[in-house]
């Protein structure tokens, strides 16, 4: 199964970066740097996903107590921090062309940028919590309470913002550029589709690791 | 300290020392008109060129993990078999 994710996932990637570099036409006003939008959307797509299924697997976790959950979500937000880094260079690097800065305080990227601090803190807290249940208990909560503010940075774009809308919800005055062309649309689809394949096929690849790194540590306690 | 502490502090403190300078000049006006393909461009390639890096460099990270865990369960088969013959 993995192994046919990881092909389809290949193949879906080369295709992908023919689409999005050579096959969809430059946009009328960021003319080649629209080809920036294709990889900053999909990572930003994933890292809420990947972020999501730590909130469901924390929530699980709580109630059902099974180790499987911890595990999952342990994995997710890993994954999730390195698609919200790039989420952020990605948009770092779009901002300079779109907007001429580097950064500025606008709602979108400051609570993006929570939004990673939320879960590198995650991450640490994972590395310096007591090991075993108690651990696991207190990251459960933070998996929970850090995902409200995925919603928050998805609506942000409603206030007074620089950031383009969510496509489908801002009229053409409200946004930066506009996917004008049905092969845009088609090559944002697809890169959309192949990042999630690519999350997929880590994540599972990344559980199945914890699971044996937790099954070696078990045995060692218990024959220690 | 745990591993992944070691790894993570320095990546998010490298990107607050990155993120700093570049907040201080980060202000000037939106660009008006079109933009010229040759600024551009260099701002693609910068993206693709991290997205794949940072795409390999967790793959290079899962591939040393699981060689370090390979060798782990090797040592416990090992030390498994010595508790049997005792």
């Amino acid at each position: 199964m993995l192994s046919y994710l990881i092909v389809l996932g290949g193949a879906l990637m080369v295709a992908n970066l023919f689409l999005s570099l050579v096959w969809s036409p430059p946009d009328v006003n960021l003319t080649e740097g629209v080809r920036i939008f294709y990889f900053h959307a999909p990572v930003a797509w994933v890292s809420f996903l990947a972020f999501f299924i730590v909130f469901v697997a924390s929530i699980l976790y709580l109630t059902r107590k099974e180790q499987r959950w911890d595990l999952l979500a342990n994995a997710s937000a890993e994954i999730g921090v390195l698609f919200a880094t790039l989420m952020l260079i990605s948009g770092s690097l779009f901002a300079r062309i779109a907007w001429n800065v580097w950064w500025t305080w606008d709602p979108r990227l400051t609570t993006a940028l929570i939004l990673w601090f939320i879960y590198v803190g995650y991450l640490m807290l994972r590395a310096y919590a007591p090991q075993g249940a108690q651990g696991a208990r207190y990251a459960a909560v933070l998996g929970i309470i850090g995902f409200v503010d995925v919603p928050i940075v998805y609506f942000s774009v409603r206030l007074r913002t620089l950031h383009p809308r969510p496509i489908g919800t801002g009229g053409a005055e409200a946004d930066t550029f506009n996917l004008a062309s049905p092969e845009m649309v088609i090559t944002l689809v697809l890169s959309v589709l192949t990042f999630t394949l690519l999350f997929a096929a880590l994540l599972w690849l990344r559980y199945r690791m914890k699971e044996v790194e937790e099954a070696t540590e078990r045995i060692r306690r218990d024959y220690a | 300290m745990p591993r992944l502490t070691t790894r993570f502090l320095p990546l998010a403190l490298a990107l607050l020392a990155w993120s700093l300078p570049a907040l201080a000049l980060a202000q000037g006006e939106p660009p008006t008109g079109q933009v010229s393909p040759e600024r551009a461009l260099p701002f693609v390639f910068a993206v693709f060129a991290v997205t794949w890096a940072a795409f390999f460099g967790y793959a290079l990270f899962m591939a040393r993990r699981q060689r370090d865990l390979q060798r782990e369960v090797q040592a416990l088969r090992q030390m498994l078999e010595k508790k049997g013959k005792e």
